[in-house]
């Protein structure tokens, strides 16, 4: 048996190797050494745990920019054993008492990169909780880009614009992590290879069967199954993300969201998934949807965005079929048939959009033109 | 609801220095306290992902554990000197009842890294910095320094096993004068060498 010492070199070691590119070879051998010993996984667990923390020292990093590789050498930390200056602090009358006189050099540019610490420490431990970065094929989309990708198991995906994917397929599994957008799974049937999807904190287990996965704005991931059924909830292990018997069974025609551990699922009519869907055609579907809804569907497409500057226009609903990079063509539908007006940068950064003071109460047909209304599938 | 089965270890994590205090007790030298906390976190790790009714207490859970797995080797190594055995029942009764509060904020926290990554050599700590401090790659990293992508690699293992020690082996004296505090200086010199 190695050594306590060997195998926390060697945990170290694949924690390193494994931050950058890593072939499915690779990741196979570490697998492998990995299920030989739970000595081996809890070495690693408690490695990857030390270098995800060890991120707090981005607090450091200089705001102007400059690069220093001295810069922790010549950093002097040590001097300020003390709690961080008061200004910030809730129990801030105490903490003055508490303070000693400082030396007054380097003393208040240290203090105010360790308020910072003191500050930041709560976001990062929140954002350091995840699995590690993986190595395998990388897939980005670019805003108001979509990429369908062919899998060599067979399966599909399609990529919708702003969107990252990580793939990994090994004799065992197929693991996909989407980083950040959306993006729909044909699944290749394969009973012997389980095909994950990890979205945030979210894992979804599939064998053969087709299902969408977005991560919205604010963290919910929500999951859109149009055929078969798929397994979704939080992950054991983050070493190698597995669920738990007691995931959630979500089938064909309903939505899972899974908002920080808590997923529920709904129902969904096929004609709503559709136009949920669309996006893999290039079409956004509304129907009754309010503009600022349909606003921030666009603004995912689009580097111009669009602001609603008028509260009396926030809610109002309206329909219609556009294509997911046409802003003009849709602004000139809202100009003519939902009155709104748009008012245009002169730099042509961003387009804001007032209610229109020829139709005072916006009251327009929620009807697009005929030529617009079109079947997607 | 989803049970991490690393649960019970990343806890445990946060008081290695209590775990390394009671281990060394019955082993005297570091080098044995290294492979039975490996040990203590490996049964852990399989306590975690079993079906038995949650820990209410993972503090004493542990400390429990690296007991028995203490015992284990001893028994393995068929030798327990008398003094041990008197030490034992001597300290065994005062593990549960100390909570200590080790609370490290983050502020404790990026001092004690940023202390551990000073001790490092130059290259290796100016790789580290690159990496955490910048976020850039290993590759641009090699570029960057003109060395190779294997070197880097040496580099920050290196400095991965720096920071867990940093993090989580730490005298505990330097959190808060505790009963372990006393009991560690006692037990092991302020500088025994690790690794």
């Amino acid at each position: 048996m190695p050594s306590a010492s060997e195998t926390t070199e060697l945990a170290a070691s694949w924690l390193i190797r494994l931050e950058g590119p890593a072939t499915p070879e690779l990741w196979e051998e570490f697998e492998t050494w990995l299920e030989e010993s739970p000595r081996h996984r809890a070495a690693f667990i408690r490695l990857r745990t030390a270098w995800n923390r060890a991120d707090i020292v981005k607090l450091l990093r200089p705001t102007d920019g400059t690069i220093d590789s001295d810069l922790l050498g010549r950093l002097d930390i040590a001097a300020e054993a003390q709690p961080p200056a008061p200004v910030l602090r809730p129990n801030f009358a105490r903490a003055r008492q508490q303070q000693t006189p400082k030396r007054a050099d380097t003393g208040s540019e240290r203090r105010r990169w360790l308020v910072a610490a003191g500050l930041g420490c709560v976001a990062i431990a929140g954002a350091l909780y995840g699995t590690l970065r993986t190595g395998g094929d990388d897939y980005e989309t670019e805003i108001g880009g979509r990429q369908q990708i062919a899998l060599s198991d067979g399966s599909h995906v399609d990529l919708n614009t702003d969107s990252e994917l990580v793939v990994r397929l090994t004799a065992t599994r197929r693991d996909l992590t989407l980083v950040r957008g959306e993006a729909l799974f044909r699944v290749a049937h394969d009973t012997q290879r389980p095909f994950y999807v990890i979205a945030g904190g979210t894992v979804v287990r599939a064998v053969g069967t087709e299902f969408s996965v977005r991560i919205h704005d604010d963290n919910r991931v929500e999951v859109l199954v149009t055929e078969g059924r798929v397994a979704v909830g939080d992950p054991v292990s983050t070493v190698r993300p597995t669920l738990p018997p007691s995931a959630s069974a979500v089938s064909a025609g309903e939505r899972a969201t899974d908002n920080r551990g808590h997923v529920s699922i709904s129902k969904m009519p096929t004609t709503d998934m559709q136009r949920k869907l669309a996006w893999t055609t290039g079409w956004l579907l509304f129907q009754g949807d309010s503009l600022d809804e349909v606003v921030n569907e666009f603004n995912r497409y689009n580097r111009r965005h669009l602001l609603i500057a008028d509260d009396a226009i926030t809610h109002k609903p309206l329909g219609g079929n556009f294509h997911t990079t046409e802003l003009d063509s849709f602004v000139d539908t809202l100009e003519h048939s939902f009155g709104v007006k748009a008012l245009r940068a002169p730099d042509g950064s961003a387009i804001r959009l007032i209610a229109s003071p020829d139709s005072p109460d916006g009251d327009s047909t929620p009807e697009p033109p005929e030529s617009r209304a079109r079947s997607t599938r | 609801m989803a049970r991490n089965e690393e649960r019970y270890l990343l806890q445990a994590l946060d008081f290695e220095g209590v775990l390394r205090a009671c281990l060394y007790r019955y082993t005297r030298n570091n080098s044995d306290v290294e492979e039975l906390l490996q040990e203590t976190y490996a049964r852990l790790l399989t306590a975690g992902s079993g079906k038995e009714p949650e820990v209410r207490s993972v503090r004493a859970f542990a400390l429990t554990i690296a007991r028995n797995v203490a015992f284990d080797w001893l028994r393995h190594k068929q030798v327990v000197p008398i003094e041990l055995v008197a030490d034992m029942e001597a300290l065994d009764v005062l593990d549960e009842g100390e909570q200590v509060d080790e609370i490290v904020n983050g502020h404790q926290e990026l001092a004690m890294l940023v202390k551990a990554i000073q001790d490092l050599p130059d290259r290796c700590r100016q790789v580290f910095t690159l990496r955490k401090v910048y976020g850039y790659s290993q590759k641009e990293i090699a570029a960057r320094l003109q060395i190779s992508e294997n070197t880097v690699e040496q580099h920050l293992t290196k400095a991965a096993r720096r920071c867990a020690q940093a993090l989580f082996d730490q005298p505990i004296a330097e959190r808060k004068a505790t009963f372990f505090d006393r009991l560690r200086r006692r037990m092991r010199p302020p500088h025994a060498e690790r690794e």
